[in-house]
C-alpha cells in the first residue's frame, strides 16, 4: 500500500440550500473498494459530486493519491464518474459515447477505436457499439457508461447508485461484473447504494452518512 | 387521425379536433382570397418593375441576416439565463420580453429618438460619414435583430432549461473543459431549438414594416423591403398588385417554413 | 447531425449568394452621399413628386431618394434624426417646422381640396353632401381634430342640417388618405372624403364628387395656429441642414420653378380661392 495513496477527505465542509456537510474527513485505501450508504438526503450524491470537483467545498482539502485537486476543475481531475441513469449523450451513439473523453484529448482514431473495443469487451457492450440510447435497457445504459470512465484510465472511480435501475436478478450479476473489472483494473473505487445485498457482494469498506456526518465506519469483507 | 389514444372516446377526440378544424379554415380562407384576388395584368405590372425584385432580395437578405444575428446573440444569451442565478437575472429576464411586447412602432420610435442623442448621433453619423443606420439597410436589420433577437432568446432558453444539467457534469468529468462542453455536448443536443428560434425570429421580422418605415424610410432601391412596396403600391391605388406581393411574401413564407420543418429534424419546431 | 451541417451549409450560402448578388457596400453606408438628395413626402403629394424626380433625372445626375409617410410623422422625424433635405407636405406642417428653425426657405406649390369618394358607379347614389346622411351609410374621415382633412369635413359638417345623421354614419377615423380610397374601392367603406389628387389616383376604381366652395370656411387648425383652410398649401421646403448642400438646393429651385404644370395635372388646384 503506498503512503498517502488513495483519497482523504479533511475538514471537508459544504453547505447548499438548508443542507450543511461540515468537517468531514474520510480515508480511502489505494485500490479499495469502498462504498457509501445511508438515507435519501444523507448527502452521498453531494459528497461524489464534491469528490469529482463538480461542487466546490467551502472549506477543506480533497487529496487523491497524495496530491491536493481542491482547486482544480472536474476536467483536470482524472476521475471517473457514473451517475445515476448512465447519463449517456443522446446525440451520440454508444461507440461515440464511449470515446468522448478520448476525442476531448485529441487521440487517434485508430487509437480511439482499439480503446473502445477493448473497454467495451471488458464490459460485453461490444454489440451495442452502433446502437443509439434511446433503445438501450438500464443495464445497457449503465455499463456503456462504465465503458465511457474507465477508457480514460481514472484514477478514481465514482458509481452513483449505478444499480438502481436494474431488476434484482440482472443485479447480482453486475456486481460480480463490476468487481472483476475493480481487480482487473485495481482502480479506488467509491460506490453509493443502499441496497444491503450489494454492499455485502462488492464492498471491502463501507462507510454511513447521515445528514452529512459520518456516523459509522465497517469493514465488510466481501462474501463475493 | 393515429391510432396510438385508445379506440373509445373518439367523439371527445372530435370535440378536440373543432377548433383546430374552424382555424385552420379560417387561414387557408384568407389565403384563398389573395390568390383569388389576383390577375394576370397585376402580376405582369408587379413583375415589369426592377423595384419589386429589388424588394424581394433586400427582404429576403435582410430578414436572414438578422435572424441568424438573432440567434448568435441568442445561444450566448439564453445558455446564461438558463444555467446561472445572477443579481438582476429577474430584471434582465423581463427586459427581454420588453421587445416582444411592445408594439413595434414604438420600437422604431425609440431607435430613431436613440440616434437623435450625443451618442446615437457618434454611432450613427460619427463613424460612416453617409450614416449607418437612419435611412440605410443597416437600419433596417438593425431594427429587425432588436425585434427578433428576443424571440430567439425565449425559445433558444426554453431548449436550453430542458436540457439535463447532467450531460454537461458528466463531460466534464470526462475532460472537457466548459468551451468544449458548450462546443460537444451542449449545441448539438439543443440544435432543434435552435432552428426554431431562428425561424420564428425570422418569421416575426419578415413581414415587420412600422418600425423599419420609421427608421429607414421607403427609399426605392435603397430601404424598400416588401412590406413597404404593399405600402406604397396600395397608397397610389394598386390594390392589386399589393396583392402580387403579399402573395409572394406566403409564398416566401411558406416555402421558408416547410424547408426548416424538414431539415430541422425530429418533425417538430415548437 | 448531417441534417444540421447541411442546413447550416444552405444558410450560409443563401445569404452569401444574397450578398455577392447585392451591393453589400451600400448597407454600409460608404457610398458617397454628397450627391443625393433625400427628400420626405406626404404621401398625398407622391404621384406629383414621382413625375418630378423622373423629370429631374433628365437633367441631372444627382440621386433623388424619396420616403412618404403622413405630413405630421415626417415632420416629427426630421426633427427627431435631424436628416431629410427635401420636405414637401400640406399646411399647417411647413410653419410648425419652420418655426422649429428646422425649414429654411420654402415655397408653395398648389392648393388641396377635398372631396367626396364613392365606389365606381356610385351605388348609393350620392350627388352631393347631403346624401351622406342616408340610413346605414359607412363613411370614412380623416380624424377631426388632428387631420387637416378631417378638421375641414369637420367644418363643413357643421354647417349642415343633417349633421347629426352624418356624423352617425362615421365609421372611420383616421388619417390615411390612401387606406380610405382602398376602403371604399374594397367596399369596406360606401363613402369618404379625401384630398381630390389622392382620389384622382384611384379613378378606375372611384367616383369622385367635388365639394362646392362655399361649404368650405376659413377657419382655425388646431393641429397648429391659424391657417386658411379653403386654401390648404402644398409646400416644398429646404432644411436647414441642407441649406447649403449644392445637390439639395438645385434639386428644390427644380421642383419650386418648373413644375406647376405637374400638380395641376395631378388634380391640385394651383391659383388660390
Amino acid at each position: 500500500m503506498v503512503e498517502g495513496g488513495g483519497i482523504k477527505l479533511e475538514g471537508v465542509s459544504f453547505g447548499i440550500g438548508g443542507f450543511t456537510i461540515e468537517d468531514l474527513s474520510l480515508s480511502i485505501r489505494d485500490g479499495e473498494y469502498f462504498v457509501l450508504t445511508g438515507p435519501n438526503g444523507a448527502g452521498k450524491t453531494i459528497l461524489i459530486k464534491l469528490i469529482a470537483g463538480l461542487l466546490r467545498p467551502a472549506d477543506g482539502e480533497i487529496k487523491v493519491r497524495g496530491a491536493p485537486i481542491t482547486g482544480l476543475p472536474p476536467w483536470e481531475r482524472n476521475i471517473g464518474y457514473v451517475p445515476q441513469d448512465g447519463v449517456l449523450f443522446p446525440n451520440r451513439s454508444v461507440c461515440r459515447n464511449i470515446r468522448f473523453g478520448l476525442e476531448v484529448r485529441g487521440q487517434g482514431k485508430d487509437q480511439m477505436r482499439q480503446a473502445v473495443e477493448r473497454a467495451a469487451d471488458m464490459l460485453a457492450i461490444g454489440h451495442l457499439l452502433d446502437r443509439m440510447p434511446a433503445g438501450l435497457s438500464g443495464g445497457e445504459c449503465q455499463k456503456v457508461s462504465l465503458a465511457r470512465a474507465l477508457v480514460l484510465k481514472p484514477e478514481l472511480l465514482l458509481l452513483d447508485e449505478p444499480l438502481s435501475a436494474i431488476d434484482e436478478d440482472a443485479r447480482d450479476a453486475l456486481c460480480r461484473e463490476l468487481l472483476a473489472i475493480q481487480h482487473e483494473t485495481a482502480i479506488t473505487t467509491i460506490h453509493v447504494s443502499h441496497n444491503r445485498k450489494e454492499i455485502e457482494l462488492v464492498a471491502d469498506r463501507a462507510a454511513v452518512l447521515k445528514d452529512g456526518k459520518i456516523t459509522d465506519i465497517m469493514d465488510v469483507g466481501r462474501k463475493a | 387521425m393515429q391510432e396510438n389514444s385508445a379506440s373509445y372516446g373518439r367523439g371527445f377526440d372530435r370535440l378536440l379536433a373543432a377548433p383546430l378544424a374552424a382555424y385552420l379554415l379560417l387561414i387557408v380562407a384568407l389565403i384563398a382570397g389573395v390568390f383569388l384576388t389576383i390577375t394576370r395584368d397585376a402580376i405582369a405590372q408587379a413583375f415589369g418593375e426592377p423595384a419589386l425584385f429589388n424588394a424581394i432580395k433586400l427582404s429576403v437578405v435582410t430578414s436572414v441576416a438578422s435572424a441568424l444575428l438573432s440567434v448568435a446573440v441568442a445561444v450566448p444569451a439564453g445558455y446564461v439565463l438558463s444555467r446561472h442565478r445572477f443579481p438582476g437575472r429577474f430584471l434582465a429576464d423581463t427586459l427581454l420580453d420588453l421587445p416582444i411586447v411592445l408594439p413595434p412602432l414604438v420600437m422604431g420610435l425609440c431607435v430613431l429618438i436613440f440616434f437623435n442623442t450625443a451618442v446615437g448621433r457618434w454611432i450613427d453619423r460619427g463613424l460612416v460619414p453617409g450614416g449607418l443606420f437612419i435611412y440605410r439597410p443597416l437600419g433596417i436589420v438593425l431594427v429587425q435583430f432588436i425585434v427578433g433577437c428576443a424571440f430567439a432568446v425565449r425559445v433558444i432558453k426554453a431548449g436550453f432549461d430542458s436540457l439535463d444539467r447532467r450531460y454537461e457534469e458528466v463531460a466534464m468529468t470526462l475532460g472537457a473543459n466548459r468551451a468544449q462542453t458548450f462546443r460537444k455536448v451542449v449545441l448539438p443536443n439543443v440544435v432543434p431549438s435552435l432552428i426554431a428560434g431562428g425561424v420564428i425570429s425570422w418569421a416575426r421580422i419578415f413581414g415587420l414594416f412600422g418600425p423599419i418605415l420609421l427608421v429607414c424610410g421607403t427609399m426605392r432601391g435603397r430601404t424598400e423591403i416588401m412590406p413597404t412596396t404593399i405600402f406604397l403600391e396600395t397608397s397610389i391605388g394598386r390594390i392589386e398588385v399589393a396583392l402580387v406581393i403579399g402573395a409572394c411574401m406566403i409564398l416566401i413564407s411558406l416555402a421558408t417554413l416547410i424547408v426548416f420543418k424538414r431539415l430541422g429534424g425530429r418533425g417538430y419546431l415548437w | 447531425m448531417a441534417k444540421e451541417i447541411v442546413l447550416v451549409i444552405v444558410l450560409v450560402a443563401a445569404l452569401a449568394a444574397g450578398i455577392v448578388f447585392f451591393p453589400i457596400r451600400g448597407m454600409l453606408g460608404t457610398a458617397a452621399s454628397k450627391d443625393e438628395v433625400i427628400v420626405l413626402c406626404g404621401g398625398s403629394m407622391r404621384a406629383p413628386l414621382e413625375e418630378i424626380i423622373d423629370r429631374y433625372a433628365e437633367v441631372s445626375d444627382h440621386a433623388i431618394l424619396a420616403n412618404y409617410g403622413g405630413s405630421g410623422e415626417l415632420c416629427a422625424q426630421i426633427q427627431k434624426t435631424g436628416m431629410g433635405d427635401i420636405y414637401i407636405c400640406h399646411d399647417p406642417f411647413m410653419a410648425w417646422a419652420a418655426d422649429r428653425g428646422l425649414i429654411d426657405s420654402w415655397a408653395g406649390v398648389g392648393y388641396l381640396d377635398v372631396v367626396i369618394i364613392v365606389p365606381k358607379g356610385n351605388p348609393k347614389k350620392i350627388g352631393g353632401l347631403k346624401d351622406l346622411a342616408q340610413p346605414d351609410l359607412r363613411l370614412g374621415v380623416g380624424n377631426r381634430i388632428y387631420s387637416t382633412s378631417g378638421v375641414i369635413a369637420n367644418n363643413i359638417l357643421k354647417k349642415l342640417d343633417c349633421r347629426d345623421d352624418i356624423i352617425e354614419n362615421i365609421r372611420m377615423e383616421t388619417k390615411g388618405h390612401q387606406q380610405r380610397c382602398t376602403d371604399v374601392a374594397m367596399g369596406t367603406l360606401d363613402a369618404s372624403i379625401v384630398w381630390g389628387p389622392v382620389a384622382e389616383l384611384f379613378t378606375e376604381k372611384l367616383d369622385i364628387i367635388p365639394i362646392p366652395v362655399e361649404y368650405v370656411d376659413a377657419v382655425t387648425s388646431p393641429t397648429y395656429g391659424k391657417s386658411d383652410l379653403r386654401n390648404v398649401k402644398v409646400t416644398i421646403g429646404i432644411t436647414s441642414r441642407s441649406k447649403d448642400k449644392p445637390a439639395a438646393r438645385e434639386f428644390y429651385e427644380f421642383a419650386t420653378s418648373e413644375c406647376e404644370d405637374v400638380f395641376r395635372r395631378r388634380g391640385f388646384r394651383t391659383s388660390k380661392r
